[in-house]
């Protein structure tokens, strides 16, 4: 077993995971230069609607790929509804208001969410059913390739190609970045502001779905707890690469992945956590804006 | 927030109420040479987290106690249970025990965590040593006291390093041994004595002593390690939701080392995390002998009896308080006229029988003299012993 491919290997898998977490953070902050805490738990509750669709009866026939189909999409409505309801009926209030108030609110929810998803479902975790991709491994020269590594790595990669482009080749994502430069100069130009802050919620919390639902498939279980320090993590990974940056997020994600793999299988594992903290210590001191800077449009 | 306010209130309440009952009777009747029922306490979790392993604590107990009434009691004294809930934490659990001294019982038998348990010793301590039969709590802490009133059913944590040591050493003859935690207080403890039984052996090398995050899903960098590291066995010390997830990737690794879990990695839910993984034989889990997996013709009795009662299978740990209510029976029986705490804690500690745990008898601070452990894997989809320990003899397969 060739170890050193095959840390790299996890490395990317996991930093995939905390990139597409960290785009979320990143979309949000670069319109409304503020920090949504609630968002990695935006994942669990995700995680949580794809599992409850997956215990259906009418969608237990069906073969494999097609039902986890059907409740990824589920679970991706869901979740931007669910995030379009806490926008309108407690966020928008408090943008460009307070943003004390927006922290402090988007922490409330946060735990809001673990509490309610424990009193629905429980505190014991949950188990996706066992699927072909991620029970089958093969040996690709010595390095055990799971299924789910490239579903995980083709999907988010190509969710962050998409990102770019929609950021730079529609007019939307023109807009987006208009507004990110300055709010009251977009709204003269007859940009519709609440829109596009509506849109990058919803995108947000479509990635976070699917990172629920990709995490469900491959590591199987699900739990009310899972989203907080999946958060905090891939919010220092979107730190670290340049909040507000698109390209910042998915190099910070990646480096965390690699980071934590490299801790546990070359370092110490204990350590794993305190390694990634000093890191974001670490950049922030050498680059106080991070590894890409803080992106202002005009400069994309 | 709110409702747990309610019930501490509540709970309060109902103290404050029991103890002014309980000095309302005072003189009037006298727990000890009356002649009416004999009440015994019962310490549970009946609330929080726990609450479902402290209702099987309850109908553990019961289903002694109606027997032994049924057979014309104790003398011609009936057992009247009396339980208290300690919630599975320390506030609560003084207040229960305190309530169970106030209801004058001639013993308790009973807790399921430590961390109630603990604190209503203390108080069953300075109320004259009232017997305190412990059933399911496990930390050393509770009879390296030295109160003459405790004797334990259940092992004691400190015991499982020095078994695990064993099996990994002696059993299955490693030579290079890896040991992971889980970075929580317990798991560390265990694995820190854990290394020191195996160096004591002499015969087997450590090669990786390390920790994972739980919660971060991968851990197939780690394993790897301990591969590279050139390990035969590899020991984890910590909670079964990550020993799931860990053999899950094992299996799928095959990195060609065994994975021995330890007492805390199992659990149900291992079985559907890692369906695969727990069949496999160089896969074995070290475990407690419970409710599911002990088998002898008293176990079989207690399920079928259990089953009948109250349509549903017994919990994992209601066996240690069912020989616990045993061993009281057997102490109040032995001298029915004196049970006064003074002469009770003796016979407590002198009791001598075959219980469904195995062998029960108990050295001079109250701890069992052998206590018996399991190493399980998978078979036809259930926890099934693939060997025992039992002090005597050490490790054995099962037949």
């Amino acid at each position: 077993m060739d170890t050193f491919i095959q840390v790299v290997l996890t490395g990317f898998t996991i930093g995939s995971f905390y990139a597409l977490v960290a785009l979320g953070y990143t979309m949000v902050y670069g319109i409304v230069r503020l920090i949504n805490f609630a968002h990695g738990d935006l994942v669990m509750v995700g995680a949580f609607f794809g599992w409850a669709l997956l215990q259906l009866d009418w969608i237990e026939g069906m073969p494999m790929l097609p039902r986890l189909i059907v409740a990824g999409a589920g679970a991706v409505v869901g979740t931007s509804l669910l995030a379009l309801v806490l926008l309108r009926t407690l966020y928008t209030r408090l943008i460009g208001r307070s943003t004390l108030g927006f922290m402090l609110v988007t922490l409330s929810v946060a735990f809001a969410l673990e509490e309610i998803v424990k009193l629905i479902f429980g505190a014991q975790q949950k188990y996706y059913p066992p699927n072909d991709l991620s029970s089958e491994t093969i040996d690709i020269g010595g390095v055990a390739v799971n299924g789910m590594d490239l579903v995980v790595i083709g999907l988010a990669g190509t969710l962050m190609v998409g990102m770019i482009w929609f950021a730079h080749r529609t007019i939307t994502g023109t807009a987006m970045r208009a507004l990110a430069v300055d709010h009251d100069a977009a709204r003269l130009m007859g940009i519709n502001v609440s829109f596009l802050i509506a849109a990058a919620f919803v995108i947000g919390a479509s990635l976070a779905a699917i990172t629920g639902i990709l995490s469900g498939t491959y590591y199987g279980r699900v739990s009310f707890d899972m989203g907080f320090a999946l958060g905090l993590k891939a919010f220092t990974a979107a730190v670290i690469g340049g909040i507000g940056n698109i390209g910042g997020a998915v190099l910070g994600g990646l480096t965390i992945g690699l980071l934590e793999a490299f801790v546990q299988g070359y370092l110490a594992g204990a350590w794993s956590d305190a390694v990634i903290f000093g890191a974001l210590i670490l950049v922030l001191y050498i680059r106080p804006s991070g590894i890409l800077g803080e992106r202002v449009a005009e400069r994309a | 927030m709110n409702s747990n306010r309610a019930v501490r209130l509540g709970a309060l309440g109902l103290a404050v109420s029991t103890s002014l009952l309980g000095l309302a009777a005072c003189g009037s009747d006298d727990a000890g040479g009356g002649s009416g029922a004999i009440k015994v306490g019962v310490l549970a979790p009946m609330s929080g987290s726990v609450s479902a392993d402290g209702e099987d604590m309850v109908r553990a107990s019961k289903l002694v106690v109606e027997k032994v009434n049924a057979d014309g009691g104790i003398d011609g004294r009936k057992i009247e249970l009396v339980v208290a809930d300690d919630a599975c934490e320390a506030q609560q659990g003084t207040q229960a025990a305190q309530k169970l001294v106030t209801d004058k019982v001639v013993a308790v038998v009973g807790g399921f965590c430590s961390s109630a348990a603990l604190p209503a010793s203390e108080v069953f301590h300075r109320n004259g040593d009232l017997p305190f039969v412990a059933s399911v709590s496990s930390n050393p802490k509770l009879t390296d006291a030295k109160y003459p009133g405790i004797t334990r059913y259940i092992g004691r944590d400190d015991q499982e390093a020095p078994v695990t040591a064993d099996y990994v050493a002696d059993l299955l003859a490693s030579k290079k041994v890896a040991i992971m935690n889980d970075n929580t207080e317990y798991s560390r403890a265990v694995a820190k004595s854990l290394k020191e039984n195996i160096e004591k052996k002499g015969t087997v090398e450590i090669v990786y002593d390390d920790a994972i995050q739980p919660g971060q899903n991968d851990y197939r960098a780690a394993l790897g390690r301990v591969a590279r590291d050139g390990a035969d066995t590899l020991v984890y010390t910590g909670f079964y939701p990550e020993f799931g997830i860990l053999a899950k990737q094992w299996a799928q690794l095959k990195p060609g080392y065994r994975l021995v879990g330890g007492a805390s990695s199992i659990d149900a839910t291992v079985l559907t995390a890692a369906p695969d993984a727990v069949t496999l034989p160089d896969l074995s889990i070290i475990s407690y002998p419970t409710a599911s997996l002990i088998q002898n013709p008293q176990a079989d009795e207690f399920r079928t009896e259990y089953k009948a009662k109250y349509d549903a299978d017994p919990g994992q740990f209601g066996i240690f308080q069912h020989d616990a209510m045993q061993g009281l029976v057997a102490a109040l029986k032995a001298d029915p006229k004196k049970l006064d705490a003074k002469d009770l804690i003796k016979r407590l500690r002198d009791v001598s029988f075959e219980g469904i745990t195995g062998d029960i008898s108990f050295d001079d601070q109250g701890d069992r003299n052998a206590f018996p452990f399991l190493a399980v894997r998978s078979v036809d989809g259930k926890f099934a012993p693939a060997y025992s320990y039992s002090p005597d003899s050490g490790w054995a397969a099962t037949n």
